[in-house]
């Protein structure tokens, strides 16, 4: 089944007043959302609210507006970006600093701890590579990488045109092969 | 503490993929990398642990639910939530809110959404019931809520959209009841739901969801007739048109990954319960047969594999013509009997299953149709450049489609028409009684009595004379028989009309001529006459065919290079007029396939009879030159006096009115695009 037909469907569901369709909505989309703005905030707690905030933010805007949403998986990206950055922006505080609230929180929240340790290791090693990266570098590597966005998706993200984007991330990768040089 | 210089830039860490992938670890040993291909391999393997990594990181199912019921509380508090879907009987109040639901809501949805409404907050069925499967008690109830849903609705577009979405939906309960099937398959306690009352069981409730698919896609068809006729804005029937154009084609999509799903496991199915011959028959069959006519293809796999295990319960030498005997043995069944009957049933309605599916695809492709048809209608009319150009594009995504069935046919011809030359089943009779069967053919044409009375007079001359180069010309009402054309040079008498099945071979420019000779002369149009043809002779004019569609097809590729309203509805009319010859084509050519499959089993059943009754008559063989012309001569009228009581004409005659019908409406509809 085509992914964004049926998102399309679930959100129709939820306008014709079925709050089991955005139920299925927010199942299908918590997971990648919860981990895309984890990454970004680094704490547990914040990226909790920041979640719920997206989902508030997205039925406001399917209710209130008439324009079709092309593809509802970039578009959450992008409300929890928008979020994100105005979190930020309000608290003054600087964009992603590896915190370790987030990996300690890690095991109490998803991981089971035993015989974990090495892959808590991994997380932190390959993480602290990434956060080398300049902030719009680190963005498209771990939109790429990690959230699996294609070329498309992420040029919706972003806003920008995909040319634009595929540029920005052939950067990106170079920049990064030099780091693991 | 913050990690960021935690880890020194050699990595430590000696189990961490970091520290793998920059001491080169990942290399084979002895294998020597440029430095390039140390980069590459240390980046893939970065990406890989970033990415492993990355997915562990998961909220807690505990967070998720709490915060999942919090999220949609806050969501119904919102004015938005009120106002959606329920927001009629949110905004009327009181008395006027029961005239409201007594005179405009229908009855039944009502009734179904006041019983959900009730029971959802105290029980919490409406919940259940969104989750409720064809054949679950709750179904009916979820059917009502999504009907009320729509009735709610408050603009054309929105009813749309969900009677579309709902359609989809259907289709999900489709894959999940299949996947039920399967995953019961693999579990062997399980198995024995998935035995014949438990997949007839399964398949009923697949037909009940592509039923109602059918429906919407029907009631979309409707909307669309509606919004057409209605004087609605031009914005608004634009966007529900390209709407409706455009989600069907994601249906299609879905519902072509369902049929394929089926096909598998029927295959699946009949693989399992054939042994090592039949196998290697299915896989030399399913070698040669092309991929676009794999349905099939694949179910007549099944039907004979299916016979083919009925055929080993009662003798270890299996035949296929032993297998309707097998089958229809009084003899109580043992239990290896029964679960090759069983077998047999399963095939059967996976066959059923797949003609279900075939319907639902045809009525995803006619709201296609009608909605590219509403599409270019308006955009004809409209002074919105833009519209136009999108009415191009689709009319040529349309046209890309057509030609594949054109070519689709195309190798369906050339099968079918391999098949009858080159012989099926190996034995050469068979192509003789096939070549030589006549086929009833019925054309409309506008003619007088005189007309109808002198072709039949020439139909039988025709039959007498052996003369297989007559061609048939409907348009003059002039009826000629096409005397059995055998490959045999001797060439055999057959009797004709013994052996008829009906099948209409007129093409829709045919029709549509007629249709314009009769709005000019006034004519009205004559009973039908019957004329007779050889199977061969079908072929033949069926050859034709895909050249006539892909001339219209060209036509219409030629009026789009230049965007003008006219091309536009010209190329629209000859599209559909390509898409309908295939569509006859494909029509003629199925049952042309049905009737030699008939036939041949008929011939081989006949011939089992003769030589059971015959003794020694086991080892005639067919092919010997020799033998060949008096046994041939016998065999083949033994069959068409067999045939005249096995050959049902209506069974297999199509409803050449409703086509003619069908074909009028797309005429003048063309006509006022055209105007």
């Amino acid at each position: 089944m085509s992914d964004s037909f049926n998102d399309k469907f679930l959100i129709a569901g939820s306008l014709a007043g079925d709050d089991q369709a955005f139920g299925k909505l927010y199942d299908k989309y918590i997971d990648e959302i919860y981990r895309f703005i984890l990454m970004r905030v680094r704490s547990n707690e914040e990226a909790q609210d920041l979640t719920n905030e997206v989902f508030l933010k997205i039925w406001q805007y399917i209710s209130t507006n008439d324009s079709d949403i092309d593809n509802v998986r970039a578009f959450l990206y992008r409300m929890a970006r928008n979020i994100v950055i105005d979190g930020y922006r309000k608290s003054g505080k600087e964009v992603l600093a590896l915190d370790d609230d987030m990996i300690e929180s890690l095991p109490d929240e998803s991981i089971d701890l035993e015989g974990e340790i090495e892959k808590e290791d991994e997380l932190k090693s390959v993480l602290s590579v990434v956060d080398k990266l300049p902030d719009h570098q680190r963005e498209l590597i771990l939109m790429k990488y990690v959230q699996d966005l294609s070329v498309k998706e992420i040029a919706q993200v972003l806003e920008k045109s995909r040319g634009a984007v595929r540029v920005s991330l052939h950067r990106a990768v170079k920049k990064l092969k030099t780091l693991l040089k | 503490m913050s990690l960021r210089g935690s880890v020194p830039a050699t990595a430590a860490i000696p189990s961490s993929t970091l520290y793998v992938f920059r001491t080169g670890l990942l290399r084979r040993p002895g294998y020597r990398t440029s430095r390039n291909d140390n980069y590459f391999m240390r980046l893939n393997s970065f990406k890989k642990s970033l990415k492993n990594n990355s997915l562990e990181i998961t909220p807690s199912q505990e967070w998720k639910e709490k915060s999942r019921d919090m999220v949609l509380s806050q969501i119904r508090q919102t004015s938005a939530w009120k106002e959606s879907g329920t927001h009629h009987q949110s905004k009327l109040g009181g008395a006027f809110n029961l005239v409201f639901a007594k005179y405009v809501l229908k009855p039944v949805a009502i009734s179904v959404l006041a019983i959900a409404v009730v029971t959802s907050s105290v029980f919490g069925t409406a919940q259940a019931a969104q989750a409720a499967l064809p054949g679950d008690s709750l179904y009916p109830i979820k059917l009502g809520i999504e009907n009320a849903q729509v009735s709610l609705a408050f603009s054309e577009e929105k009813k749309t959209e969900l009677e579309i979405s709902f359609a989809n939906t259907r289709l999900e309960e489709v894959v999940e009841i299949l996947e039920d099937v399967v995953t019961k398959k693999q579990e062997p306690e399980k198995l024995v739901e998935v035995t014949k009352n438990g997949k007839i069981k399964s398949n009923v409730n697949v037909k009940e969801a592509i039923t109602d698919f059918n429906k919407k896609m029907d009631s979309v068809q409707k909307r669309l007739e509606k919004i057409e006729k209605d004087d609605k804005s031009e914005k608004s029937v634009l966007k529900i048109s390209n709407l409706v154009n455009e989600k069907t084609l994601v249906l299609e999509e879905n519902l072509l990954q369902i049929k394929e799903k089926v096909i598998q496991g029927a295959t699946t199915d009949s693989a399992d319960s054939t042994d090592s011959t039949d196998k290697e028959e299915k896989g030399a069959t399913t070698d040669s047969a092309d991929s676009t006519d794999l349905l099939d293809e694949e179910r007549e796999e099944a039907i004979t594999n299916s016979a083919d295990s009925a055929d080993s319960a009662n003798s270890t030498d299996s035949t296929d013509e032993e297998g309707k005997e097998g089958e229809e043995s009084d003899i109580a069944p043992t239990s290896t009997e029964e679960a090759e009957i069983i077998e047999i049933v399963m095939n059967q309605e996976d066959e059923d299953l797949l003609d279900s599916i075939n319907v639902a695809l045809s009525a995803i492709d006619d709201t296609n149709t009608k909605s590219l048809k509403v599409f270019v209608g308006k955009a004809v009319k409209s002074e919105n450049e833009e519209a136009k150009k999108e009415a191009v594009e689709k009319l040529q995504a349309k046209i890309k489609k057509v030609e594949k069935d054109i070519t689709d046919s195309e190798e369906k011809i050339e099968k079918i028409t391999s098949d009858v030359k080159e012989g099926i089943e190996d034995s050469e009779i068979l192509i003789e009684v096939l070549t030589d069967s006549i086929i009833e053919e019925k054309v409309q044409v506008s003619s007088d009595k005189v007309q109808v009375e002198e072709g039949e007079e020439d139909s039988n001359v025709a039959a007498d004379s052996d003369d297989s180069t007559n061609d048939v010309d409907g348009e003059e009402g002039e009826a000629t028989v096409d005397e059995a054309d055998s490959t045999d040079e001797d060439g055999e008498e057959v009797e004709e009309g013994e052996e008829k099945i009906g099948i209409v071979s007129t093409s829709t420019s045919e029709i549509l001529i007629k249709d314009d000779k009769k709005e000019e002369s006034g004519v009205i149009e004559e009973p039908s006459i019957t004329e007779e043809k050889s199977i061969k002779k079908v072929i033949e004019d069926v050859q034709g065919k895909p050249k006539q569609a892909k001339s219209n097809i060209n036509d219409a590729k030629k009026l789009l290079e230049d965007i003008s309203a006219d091309g536009l509805g010209e190329a629209l009319g000859k599209m559909l007029q390509a898409k309908e010859i295939v569509k006859q084509t494909s029509d003629n050519i199925d049952v042309v396939e049905a009737e030699i499959t008939k036939q041949a089993d008929e011939a081989v059943e006949n011939e089992e009879k003769e030589n059971t009754t015959t003794d020694g008559a086991d080892d005639v063989d067919f092919t010997d030159e020799e033998g060949e012309e008096d046994e041939d001569g016998k065999i083949l009228g033994e069959e068409v006096d067999n045939s005249d009581s096995l050959l049902d004409v209506d069974s297999v005659s199509f409803d050449d009115k409703t086509i003619k019908q069908e074909s009028e409406s797309e005429s003048s509809e063309t006509a006022i695009l055209t105007e």
